[in-house]
């Protein structure tokens, strides 16, 4: 592009030009919806077979086992910086949805776990899980996390009428449906945009 | 017809783009910019220094794991300016 006078025309249509390639600028490489989808699905199966089998006995609470993910989302979340070469708005949007949600569950679940009140919380939780689930995927215009967040509203209403360890399950399964099979795609995406770039796109 | 005057900072196509990229971020690496403009550095850096020194952007210079970066960001004075400058744009075209 060169420094040079522009018609009336030309300025308006550079503008949209600009403001257009901006907005569409996404920056996502799928592995925060992976790392928390598996870990939630890890979780919510071992807290399940720790209830209900009586062969499985896990030496401590699997839900422990998100202080790791915390540890590798900060490691990630430092990795990834350097390669973002844009702050959009969108993505601020989605930083503040995403630590709501964050501390509303930390709120339930240790609310929950000191009132030991068990899986009754889950259906809450599941309801938690759609919200900025839906919301990024109709941000972004993404559908597999828009199918996300109702899968989970939907799970959420199974999980009302289920008083039962069973619960775990389901809580389980939305995260599989609402992040793993999501991150897998973006995943995919992010490295066929990163192939395209290569070859000079 | 009362005629706005465009903003003669602002009305030239590599600048133009590089305020309406800003425009719509929050904040912007240099390399983002020379891979939405297809400009070359040198010729980035003159025209995003032009529009420093008119007070539209704020530069910022820092290092990133020992890599150099410059962030650029549109500051108030510069978002007023870009408005004028449409507004101005928008009454040429309604003639």
């Amino acid at each position: 592009m060169e420094e040079k006078s522009l018609s009336q025309q030309e300025s308006l249509q550079l503008i949209t030009k600009m403001i257009n390639q901006a907005k569409n600028h996404y920056y996502e490489s799928g592995w925060g919806a992976l790392l928390w989808g598996f870990t939630n699905f890890i979780c919510f199966i071992l807290a399940y077979l720790d209830a209900t089998a009586k062969w499985f006995n896990m030496p401590f609470n699997p839900f422990y086992l998100m202080g790791i993910t915390f540890i590798l989302q900060f490691y990630f979340d430092r990795k990834e910086k350097k390669y973002k070469q844009a702050v959009t708005y969108k993505d601020e949007t989605h930083t503040y949805i995403w630590l709501a949600f964050g501390i509303s569950v930390l709120i339930l679940t240790i609310g929950g776990a000191f009132a030991d009140i068990g899986y009754i919380t889950l259906p809450i939780l599941l309801l938690l899980f759609a919200i900025p689930t839906f919301i990024t995927g109709c941000i972004n215009k993404f559908p597999p996390f828009i199918i996300g967040g109702i899968a989970c509203w939907i799970l959420c209403v199974a999980a009302l009428f289920l008083h039962s360890y069973f619960t775990y399950l389901l809580v389980a399964l939305g995260a599989g449906i609402a992040w793993i099979i999501p991150g897998f795609i973006l995943r995919a995406r992010f490295y066929r945009n990163k192939a395209k770039s290569k070859d000079g796109f | 017809m009362d005629f706005k005057e465009l903003d003669p900072i602002l009305h030239s196509q590599l600048r133009l783009a590089v305020m309406s990229l800003l425009i719509s971020v929050k904040e912007a690496e240099f390399t983002f910019l020379k891979e939405k403009t297809n400009a070359t550095a040198g010729n980035l850096s003159v025209q995003m220094n032009k529009l420093k020194d008119a007070g539209y952007i704020d530069i910022i210079k820092q290092f990133n794991n020992n890599y150099p970066q410059t962030i650029c960001k549109i500051n108030s004075k510069g978002v007023e300016a870009f408005e004028n400058y449409v507004k101005a744009l928008q009454s040429y075209m309604t003639l």
